[in-house]
């Protein structure tokens, strides 16, 4: 099953079709699934999980970032879990590297930094960005993918904990779909 | 929250606004209508009609008055979102974005600019599941353009039913069309359904057609 985590403001917010739903369509085309609110999980939930996506949220939200403690479960979690725009955002404070302003609406063209199952054989490629706020790589992960200066992705160095700060849910759901593949 | 929606009076800006309703208050209906009528006489002839589809839904209708000038069409948005925030004390917009990344992040900065959230309920949306669900929740749009290879004058004025659905992801396989017109390959005018108090009859039209290029111009309408 793979478990999908609602990072958004509320549970069963507007937002949800935009951030949440867009993953459940990739993914419930060879997988079930279950959607939860961050606010919601239970040991049993991440038991259950083969996988974990955290979805990304609106603009102007920021919501999961004032509620890092509901993260806890990252510190050991050692399921392939991706993390999506606040979700990486969020990840990358609970394992404390840095966020900070940086706006980018759009496309954008990314570069991979190192190689990953999650490319496949692409050495580039676009994608869609929506974040006001952007990373630093907290001292336990690697940048993978870059687009100009920007960290785009990471991952952690021992366990399949991927952070994207792009959406790939928008322009590159090749990327979930082999990401369902490890 | 209050919302304002991004409103053509087609399927997708009416559908989006009513998933907003669901959740949030929406406040006000924005409409961007050009000046000059020689240019939506050509492109969208009935967008007039859009006061009529606000009156029928019951909530305020702000048209605001462009140029109509392409290249124009960012700044005459933004004025219109901070007419609306202005007057309604909006919290946020709502737009019924289904593909476009340009158009999503011209208006997501739109609203980065000012404040306020963006909502795109639509976004990402499998199209003809789509066209189905808005078919069976009881909104009734028609074909009010058609602007591409293969659609003939027997489009335009049709109703978007099962029928017509069966059709369109016929043609979706054949030809690789947006079902739902996101390419800009249709354009629709919603006359009824779950958000309208009453509904819009047509009862007098008439259309134009030209290689692959219609308009289904409405002429007199009225609410029943």
């Amino acid at each position: 099953m793979i478990l999908i985590i609602d990072m958004c403001y509320e549970k069963d917010s507007l937002s949800k079709e935009e951030f949440v739903r867009p993953i459940i369509d990739i993914v419930k085309e060879s997988h079930g699934y279950e959607v939860i609110h961050f606010t919601e999980h239970t040991e049993e939930h991440l038991e259950k999980a083969t996988h974990i996506i955290m979805s990304g949220s609106a603009l102007m939200d920021h919501t999961t970032l004032s509620h890092i403690e509901m993260f806890g479960w990252l510190k050991t979690i050692n399921k392939p879990t991706l993390a999506i725009c606040a979700g990486i955002q969020t990840l990358t404070k609970f394992f404390g590297g840095d966020t900070f302003p940086q706006l980018n609406l759009g496309m954008a063209h990314v570069m991979v930094k190192k190689t990953d199952p999650l490319f496949g054989d692409e050495k580039e490629f676009d994608a869609f960005e929506l974040h006001t706020i952007g990373i630093t790589c907290p001292s336990d992960f690697d940048v993978l993918a870059k687009a100009d200066d920007r960290i785009q992705v990471i991952k952690h160095k021992d366990r399949p904990l991927y952070g994207f700060l792009f959406h790939p849910e928008a322009r590159n759901p090749d990327i979930l779909k082999r990401f369902l593949e490890l | 929250m209050r919302l304002a929606a991004l409103f053509s009076g087609g399927k997708d800006s009416i559908y989006a606004a009513y998933l907003a309703m669901q959740k949030a208050e929406v406040v006000c209906l924005v409409t961007l209508v050009p000046e000059n009528k020689e240019s939506y006489m050509f492109h969208t002839p009935n967008i007039g009609w859009t006061e009529l589809q606000a009156e029928a839904i019951g909530i305020p209708h702000l048209i605001h008055h462009t140029k109509g000038e392409k290249e124009k069409e960012l700044d005459d948005l933004k004025d219109a979102i901070i007419k609306a925030k202005e007057k309604y004390q909006i919290d946020g917009i709502v737009t019924g974005a289904i593909e476009s990344v340009y158009q999503a992040a011209r208006i997501q900065r739109i609203c980065h600019e000012l404040g306020l959230w963006c909502f795109n309920p639509l976004w990402k949306r499998e199209q003809v599941g789509f066209l189905r669900e808005l078919n069976e929740k009881g909104f009734k749009a028609v074909i009010s353009g058609v602007f591409a290879y293969p659609f003939d004058e027997s489009w335009l004025g049709k109703m978007i039913d099962e029928d017509a659905i069966k059709e369109l992801a016929d043609l979706q396989k054949r030809y690789k069309i947006n079902p739902s017109g996101e390419g800009g390959e249709i354009e629709t005018f919603v006359v009824d359904g779950p958000v309208f108090k009453k509904k819009i009859e047509i009862l007098r039209s008439k259309k134009t057609y030209d290689n692959y290029n219609g308009l289904f111009i409405i002429e007199e309408a009225e609410l029943r």
